[in-house]
């Protein structure tokens, strides 16, 4: 570190001379910061075994002018669990293969649900996402 | 930023002007704070059939914070290869039987869904959790 700086280390760690992975806080290390963390619903199309149904789309602007790393979950059919994004909603398995996925560009963070099934009801979908002042351009 | 909080910037940085991308630390910006991180293996059944079911195996971590918490799980599954981890994993869905690690997370528990769509025998297969506490939605 230069002549200045914060630095905080974890309980049971001697600020001095631990590891930066036993800090908690390293001016010298840049963090996570969470731009955004909300929850936005999808209206996701009746799926009736042709091209461009059962599919839900949001985009969600972020305004940081950047593709922005991002977390993203789906409560899908299952009542309560939320998924991972591009995991399977496992409760649906086998036969119907429903899952969330998203992509961010310097606009905004897109949501997606998709389904392939058995000619599967239109319902409404979740997306719950963390977008963090970070890029995930190159 | 209110009349009162904290920044840091980087190196280099005036943390009175510099752009929110150049702090390491902002008051006003929440960061994910870590709750519970674990580890193991699991061997998992081998799929029924070539193109049939895959093996799953279920675990269940219980976290009982009562709350929907920020998650990112690891794991082998689709590599067929355990020193290779990927955090949001499936391949082949549809009529084949899929690898894979699916993810979920409720008030109470973190689920992990490991499937082996080899035919030829059960898998041992890893994986590492990260639970937060921070709350989504």
């Amino acid at each position: 570190m230069t002549d200045y700086g914060y630095k905080i280390s974890k309980p049971g760690f001697d600020i001095k001379t631990c590891d930066v992975k036993d800090q908690v806080l390293n001016s010298e290390k840049n963090s996570l910061k969470i731009w955004m963390t909300e929850s936005v619903n999808i209206s996701v199309s009746a799926y009736t075994g042709f091209e461009g149904t059962g599919v839900g789309d949001v985009n969600v602007a972020h305004s940081l002018e950047y593709a922005p790393f991002y977390l993203c979950y789906f409560k899908l059919k299952h009542p309560s669990k939320l998924w991972l994004q591009d995991s399977l909603d496992t409760s649906m398995l086998p036969g119907n293969y429903i899952t969330g996925s998203a992509y961010s560009n310097s606009t905004n963070l897109h949501l997606h649900v998709g389904v392939n099934g058995d000619n599967l009801d239109a319902f409404t979908a979740v997306g719950y996402y963390l977008i963090f002042i970070d890029k995930a351009m190159t | 930023m209110g009349d009162y909080g904290l920044k840091i910037s980087q190196a280099g940085f005036d943390v009175k002007t510099c752009n929110k991308e150049n702090l390491v630390f902002s008051s006003k910006y929440d960061t994910l704070k870590p709750f519970l991180v674990g580890y193991g293996e699991k061997t998992v059944p081998a799929a029924t059939a070539p193109y049939g079911p895959s093996g799953e195996e279920l675990l269940q971590v219980k976290h009982n914070l009562g709350y929907m918490p920020v998650s990112i799980i690891f794991c082998t599954s689709i590599w067929r290869d355990n020193t290779k981890f990927s955090p949001y994993a499936y391949k082949s869905i549809g009529s084949i039987s899929p690898d894979g690690g699916q993810y979920a997370v409720d008030n109470t528990y973190l689920y992990i869904h490991l499937f082996n769509g080899d035919s030829t025998g059960s898998r041992q297969i890893f994986f590492r959790y990260h639970i937060y506490y921070n709350e989504l939605g």
